[in-house]
This record gives structure tokens, C-alpha cells and sequence, in this order.
């Protein structure tokens, strides 16, 4: 009886297993800003957080920054920011992606929302 | 008596901490992040065209595949290097990859794997991670599945995407 249990309890727990994603979801946010404007504005931010700039071409639409994880619970040191910018013509938007990583794989901490707050701001001011 | 006791339990935790303290083995790759990949040398087109596999884009154009790119390179891991004059894109991804966007009528990908990378800087010969020719194959047909997916899929399940000027 133990052995025909023992197949069923493992089978049933590998049909149980939650698949993972092959692409984590792209988090992107619509400005209501010109291109340069939204451009001009990610600079800034990432100024304001004290990022250091790996990469970056406007031609491209590409800002890829570092920044320390200060956070108390985090192990991390450092979180890589992938940022890209693209022109939408017909609704005079900037779309902004933004998929902040880790050495390690994806970053699964708070970092869009703030970043996103803080453009919004900015681009306001402008 | 306590001096037989102690000689060896003494020698015991010696054994037991130099166990614990195991040199840490870093690669190329480790260095470029502890100095936020200042100084990385991205590879020459040739080099990319020559060592790489490569597949084209029919039907499309330059932007619209180098936007895909990006798209497809930001999710797998982190772009170090973007230049969209001379159409060189590196990503660090597991290997870390480096893709040249050739303009034409037809647009071209070749695509290298940078698994240099993973020298052990104290010992160049010997590398901690090793990919089969196979296996790099299965990878790059595996990023230019996703690539073809970014590319066309407006163009190839248009029903995914409602018509609003119909509305």
C-alpha cells in the first residue's frame, strides 16, 4: 500500500509545481511628455537617486544606471536599472520601460513606482 | 593531560576553519561589476559577424528590429553597451551576449557569445563556466525565437490587437 502511495504523492506534487514565466512582465509607464522632455526628466532622476550611469544613447532611447539597495532587509548590493524610452507619435506620449535586475537575475523589490513618482513630478515642473 | 587534549583539538579546528575559509574564485565578469562595467570592451563588428550566429529579419525594418532588441535584451539581463550608429548592442545575460543590427534590405542579427567572460581572472586558461558549441546554438535560436516574436507579432496575430479607429 506504502509503495503505490508513495509514486502518487510525488507525481501529484510535481503536477502541483507553479510554472514559471519565461518573460517577467515589462512595467512601463505613458508621459504625457515629449521624447526630450521624458529624457531630460530620467536624468535627473536618476541624479536625485545617485545612481552611476553604465550605458546610456538617447538616439536609442537607453539609460541603464546602478544604484546602492540600502534597504534594512535587503542582501542585495546593487541594483541594475534598465531604462528605455520610446516615442509614441500618434498619442504625443513617452513610453518608459523600466526592469531594475540584480547580479543574480531579476530584482523583485519596490523601485518603478518611485522612479515613476519621481519622473511624474519632474515633468510637471517642466 | 590537558596539553594531550588540547594539541589536538586545537589542531582539529585548524583543519575544520581552513576548510571554512575557501578562496573565492572571481572571473573577468565579477571585476566588470564590482567597477560598475567602466572599461568594458565591447567586441568589433567583424568580431561579432565572424564568431556568431546570425539570423534575418524579412519584411521589417532597422528600427522596428532594434527596438525589439532592446525589449527582448532588457528582460534577460543588463545592457552595458547601446549604440544605435553603429548598431553594436551588449547585454549581460548568462553568457553575456553582444548583437550587431546590420542595416539593409534585409535586416541581419549576428549575435556573440561573450563567454570569456567567465575566465577566472587568477588563472586566464581555466574558466568557471564552460558552453558546448550545442549549447550556444540552442541558446541564440532560442533568443532569435523571442526576437521574431517582439518583431512580428503586431504584424502576424493582428486579431491580438483591437482596432479602435473601427470602434
Amino acid at each position: 500500500m506504502v509503495f503505490f502511495l508513495v509514486p502518487i504523492v510525488l507525481i501529484t506534487a510535481g503536477w502541483t509545481s507553479i510554472p514559471k514565466a519565461e518573460y517577467p512582465s515589462e512595467i512601463q509607464h505613458d508621459f504625457y511628455a515629449s521624447f526630450d522632455k521624458t529624457w531630460d526628466g530620467v536624468l535627473e532622476v536618476v541624479k536625485i537617486l545617485k545612481g552611476t550611469i553604465i550605458t546610456k544613447d538617447k538616439s536609442s532611447g537607453v539609460v541603464v544606471f546602478s544604484i546602492d539597495d540600502n534597504t534594512a532587509e535587503s542582501k542585495v548590493k546593487q541594483i541594475y536599472v534598465n531604462i528605455y524610452l520610446k516615442s509614441q507619435s500618434t498619442t504625443n506620449t513617452t513610453l518608459v520601460y523600466l526592469i531594475p535586475r540584480i547580479k543574480i537575475g531579476l530584482y523583485l523589490g519596490k523601485i518603478d513606482a518611485d522612479f515613476f513618482k519621481e519622473l511624474e513630478k519632474i515633468l510637471e515642473r517642466k | 593531560m590537558y596539553k594531550r587534549i588540547s594539541i589536538p583539538f586545537f589542531l582539529f579546528l585548524l583543519f575544520v576553519f581552513c576548510g571554512c575559509a575557501a578562496p573565492v574564485i572571481k572571473t573577468e565578469l565579477d571585476h566588470l561589476y564590482e567597477n560598475n562595467f567602466d572599461g568594458f570592451g565591447t567586441p568589433e563588428i567583424s568580431d561579432i559577424k565572424n564568431r556568431g550566429e546570425n539570423k534575418s529579419f524579412p519584411y521589417t525594418t532597422f528600427d522596428e528590429v532594434w527596438n525589439s532588441t532592446i525589449i527582448v535584451l532588457m528582460q534577460c539581463g543588463i545592457i552595458v553597451n547601446s549604440s544605435k550608429d553603429s548598431g553594436i548592442i551588449t547585454a549581460i545575460t548568462t553568457p553575456p551576449i553582444s548583437i550587431f543590427v546590420e542595416r539593409g534590405e534585409v535586416i541581419t542579427i549576428y549575435l556573440k557569445w561573450m563567454d570569456n567572460l567567465y575566465r577566472r581572472s587568477d588563472k586566464p586558461g581555466l574558466a568557471t563556466v564552460k558552453f558546448g558549441s550545442y549549447d550556444k546554438m540552442k541558446m541564440a535560436n532560442a533568443f532569435f525565437d523571442k526576437l521574431s516574436t517582439q518583431v512580428y507579432a503586431k504584424e502576424k496575430w493582428k486579431y491580438l490587437y483591437k482596432d479602435t479607429s473601427k470602434l
